[in-house]
């Protein structure tokens, strides 16, 4: 390792890897830092399929798509720091200063800019309310799929699945696959979390049951976990008095959303969206602190690696190469309909060209997404069908549209 | 004298009560009967101490149609410990208990301490806010004040020399409206009569100064500034690793189900591991206490358990507070006439804002579930001190129960009946605070009974030796570490920044521990806001290789297992 980078690259998941590819092809010399032994992220334990079909149009395990944007660092300038740790940041006149903890002792380096690929948490049973004893076998999805796929242990034999998001519905498959009963998955919203796909090919496929505006209340078991308590919810997600119902079990599998990893970027106060949870963001991903770029599911929760992939390249390629003095921004304003849009601003003395990430906040049918630049219609597009766990891709290039001055997205009937 | 005490007592109960019998036992009071209400039990139990006239309050009043849960206890069953000799058996490893073996061990004592859970520290010990308290709540004469007072000038020493960190920030008590006037010499008046040392009273200006996030509406305040905060379970295992370093023994996982008593002196001591004959018997049994005290023949007090609930939030939460704790004077009570101080904000030494603790009286002495309105009455309560207290930061949330008697002061003396017990009961809050006086004073009584002149071990060494927790340390110490042993510099727990070389260290010292939780308490893997979601794993295949056990073999705590066997096993091996 050097002691300076132009870029340095946080996350080697796939938008860290996209993005210190993509910076090392424009000419950056760039630092790629991975905590853990190896590259790749969370794929390691996504050996499901339905990875790349957009990015290589083939269905790729997610160590094979993992495999495949490793194998694209090969032959570039970017030292690979594995096992590698963050501890401290701070932010220079000239960039910023990472202490980095690793076997061979605190390590400083400096970078121009930083591309925060730091990923996603799942919540956990405490952050959704689940009250009661403290047993063991209430664990989170991402963890059930690391101890089954990573270490082809059970966790569970019998189990109840809270949250429809997607590894809960993929894990739902997975346990079912090794010989354990899942009993079904709850779901306190009146729609469910997770792709289409996933309920026919996960749950559907296998007789496994979805239970709608149904939650988990109370957990049961001094030691193991031996029942949950079921409760209907309403729309405000409270529970129904008089609803609830005990089920025997030996775990209870989380799967109740994810959340933005962004402590690194705290510590250098970038400010977050409300909305995404993740870095404010402008077309070339920079954050609201120069220098800084932000991508991935740190950035917001993507359905697809695909689209983290794609992000990483477009936070790489700017942070290699964008040279903005003072940016001028203006606000993509969002109406009701929406839940969220990245970038939520563009920047005017940079490339015009934008790739807008957008879900809705309900599910809608036969909605016009109407942009207006400067009050005035400039393009329409019309949506079948939109769905909140469903994310909308569109590109469009504002730079065909003279003097900026403000910009709206409405999805309207 | 006495009678004419139970008949008026029997009186003011019959007023509201029926079925109630109120008898004497020598100058103990003696309550029974059935009740379908239990706080009216606990209503009983407390009258009945409020009259100062009896030596002791045993209710014996039962709860109608309640069955007590039974004591938990592990798998553990065997001989293993069966016809031990030792001159001190130290029943619970709570902070106490173990505060008590650690005194112990300064001299030539054989003692042993026998703990029913896999850990110490497991329940009111770890299931608290660790503060260390000022005593401005306590009754003047009450052995809670008296503890407290010898414990707070020895408490920075002793955590210096057992490397837990104590952290004295002070302790603040808000007023933000009506009785704001009078609080200046109120609690002025309160710190001299329990000579709390460095107290100060804190204008609009200078609390607001002090802690910016404090509601706008705060008139004044009085910061006592011996208020500290210790991880409490980290000091309780702190103790324990350092009297075991000192040569006294901890047996884990043995449960005491029953004593042989003969002419008021203990000859042994039954245990689920075997039968123990100790010369002396300390009951520092927490929940459990009045039971010990009754295998002994000599029970004169009644615990009533009293269930207290925390939220922890995230470290980055918008409530920061730069005090070791702080909350609002309820204008409702008065201060010294309720049994708990009424919870906080507190600042936990891992600097995450800790909420709480509530207070209700519960019959089941280990039910530590948490109830939702609970935590939403910590919240309502504290939200008044700290408007930016949000339930969405919350990290994490536990119960725990005070071991409290109706005198609702600690039980620290030599048995009433039997000779060779000796008391460390009825302890609640502030028995972090206390544990280190309450053990000078427990070893006194036993080096009594023992009938000795006590000898000093000449090994004795009160330090422990100890990695400390590394992210704190600055960069150079961090970097020693790590060039000694690269373990050091691989973070396995990333919320807390918690290395694999110190999980590794954690699981070698002299207390040996074998769960996920154990470590968790030892070092803070799994502590921060994703609650061990991606380091448990990996904690898991430490412990396995460290331990030289299969991974389905590491309990989260207790005998309860994370992993349940291999893939394609199917669920009839569950």
């Amino acid at each position: 390792m050097l002691n300076h980078y132009q870029v340095i690259v946080i996350g080697g998941g796939p938008a860290g890897l996209a993005a210190s590819c993509t910076s090392a092809k424009n000419g950056a010399t760039t630092l790629l830092i991975e905590r853990e032994a190896k590259l790749g992220g969370i794929l390691k334990q996504c050996i499901h399929d339905g990875f790349g079909v957009l990015r290589y149009q083939e269905k790729l395990s997610g160590p094979e798509y993992a495999e495949k944007e490793i194998e694209t660092l090969k032959g570039l300038n970017i030292t690979v720091s594995l096992l590698t740790f963050v501890t401290a940041i701070k932010k220079t006149k000239e960039g910023f200063i990472l202490n980095l903890v690793t076997k061979d002792g605190i390590q400083e380096v400096s970078g121009e800019r930083l591309v925060l690929a730091t990923g996603c948490r799942e919540r956990t049973s405490k952050q959704v309310s689940i009250y009661g004893t403290n047993p063991a076998g209430v664990l989170s999805a991402g963890t059930a799929q690391y101890y089954i796929n990573i270490l082809g242990k059970m966790p569970t034999r019998r189990c109840v699945i809270l949250g429809s998001g997607d590894i809960g519905m993929i894990m739902a498959r997975r346990i079912t696959l090794e010989g354990g009963k899942v009993l079904g998955v709850y779901e306190a919203k009146s729609t469910p979390s997770g792709l289409t796909r996933n309920i026919m090919q996960c749950l559907h496929d296998y007789d496994i049951p979805l239970y709608l505006s149904t939650t988990v209340t109370k957990v049961f078991g001094e030691e193991r976990l031996e029942a949950v308590e079921i409760s209907q919810v309403d729309e405000k997600m409270k529970p129904i008095p008089n609803t609830n119902k005990i089920i025997k079990c030996d775990a209870l599998i989380l799967s109740v959303g994810l959340i933005p990893e962004n402590e690194i970027a705290e510590k250098i106060q970038v400010p977050l969206s409300n909305l995404t949870k993740g870095p404010i963001v402008d077309q070339t991903l920079q954050t609201m602190v120069p220098g800084v770029y932000s991508c991935g599911n740190a950035l917001h929760v993507n359905d697809l690696a695909d689209y983290v992939s794609e992000s990483g390249e477009v936070a790489g390629l700017n942070a290699a190469t964008s040279r903005v003095g003072s940016p001028e921004y203006v606000d993509l304003v969002i109406d009701e309909h929406f839940s969220y849009i990245v970038p939520e601003k563009l920047e005017l003395k940079s490339p015009l060209k934008t790739i807008l990430y957008f879900r809705s906040r309900a599910e809608y049918t036969n909605k016009t997404l109407h942009i207006y630049v400067n009050d005035v219609e400039v393009m329409k597009r019309r949506y079948q069908k939109l769905k909140p766990p469903e994310m909308e891709r569109l590109v469009v290039d504002f730079s065909n549209y003279p003097n900026i001055k403000s910009i709206k997205l409405s999805l309207e009937d | 004298m006495l009678e004419r005490e139970v008949a008026s007592l029997q009186k003011k109960i019959n007023e509201k009560y029926t079925g109630i019998t109120v008898s004497l036992k020598d100058d103990c009071v003696v309550l029974s009967g059935t009740l379908k209400d239990y706080d009216a039990i606990v209503e009983i139990g407390l009258l009945a101490a409020s009259t100062k006239h009896f030596y002791g309050v045993i209710n014996d009043i039962k709860l109608l149609g309640f069955k007590e849960t039974p004591m938990h206890v592990t798998k553990a069953k065997d001989q293993k410990y069966n016809g031990l000799h030792c001159d001190v058996l130290v029943i619970g490893g709570g902070i106490v208990g173990c505060a008590i073996l650690r005194e112990l061990s300064k001299y030539k004592i054989d003692a042993v301490l026998v703990e029913k859970e896999n850990d110490v520290a497991l329940q009111a010990s770890s299931r608290n806010d660790g503060c260390i308290h000022t005593g401005v709540d306590l009754h003047k004469g009450s052995k809670k004040l008296e503890y407290l007072q010898r414990s707070v000038p020895i408490y920075p020493e002793l955590a210096r020399d057992l490397g837990v960190e104590y952290n004295k920030c002070g302790q603040i008590i808000a007023f933000d409206k009506g009785v704001y006037k009078l609080a200046k010499p109120i609690f002025m008046g309160i710190a001299k009569r329990n000579k709390i040392q460095e107290v100060k009273f804190l204008n609009e200006e200078e609390i607001k100064k002090l802690e910016p996030n404090i509601n706008p509406d705060t008139q004044c305040g009085v910061l006592f500034g011996t208020g500290a905060v210790v991880c409490p379970y980290n000091m309780t295992i702190a103790l324990a690793e350092n009297a075991i370093s000192n040569g006294a023994k901890v047996l884990l996982e043995t449960a005491v189900l029953g004593m042989k008593v003969i002419n008021h002196k203990i000859e042994s001591v039954q245990t689920t591991r075997g039968t123990i004959y100790p010369k002396v018997v300390v009951n520092a049994a927490g929940v459990y206490a009045d039971v010990i005290a009754d295998y002994a023949e000599d029970r004169f007090f009644t615990i009533h358990p009293r269930k207290g609930t925390n939220s922890i939030l995230d470290k980055k939460a918008a409530c920061k507070l730069s005090s070791s704790s702080i909350a609002t004077l309820d204008i409702h009570s008065n201060v010294s006439g309720h049994h708990s101080k009424g919870g906080g904000v507190v600042l936990t030494v891992d600097k995450n804002p800790l909420i709480g603790p509530t207070a209700h009286e519960v019959p089941n002495r280990e039910d530590v579930s948490v109830e939702a309105k609970d935590i939403q009455e910590a919240f309502a309560k504290h939200i008044r001190t700290m408007p930016k207290l949000n339930g969405a930061d919350t990290i994490t949330y536990f119960s725990g129960i005070r071991a409290a008697t109706y005198e609702e002061d600690f039980v620290i003396q030599k048995g009433k009946w039997t000779s060779n017990i000796v008391h460390a009961a009825g302890i609640q809050s502030p028995g972090i605070t206390a544990a280190p006086a309450i053990a000078i004073d427990i070893v006194k009584y036993c080096a009594e009974e023992l009938n000795e002149i006590l000898m000093k071990n000449p090994t004795f060494d009160g330090k422990r030796h100890v990695v400390p927790p590394l992210a704190k340390l600055d960069p150079t110490s961090r970097n020693e570490y790590i060039k000694k042993n690269p373990d050091y510099g691989i973070i396995v727990c990333r919320c807390e920044e918690i290395s694999r070389g110190e999980i590794i260290e954690a699981l070698h010292r002299p207390l040996q521990v074998n769960t996920v939780d154990g470590i968790k308490r030892r070092v803070r893997a799994g502590m921060g806001r994703c609650q061990g979601g991606f380091c448990q794993p990996l904690v898991l295949q430490i412990m396995a290789q460290e331990l030289h056990l299969p991974l389905e073999k590491i309990n989260k705590k207790g005998d309860a297992n994370i992993l349940l066997g291999n893939i394609k096993e199917g669920e009839s091996h569950a």
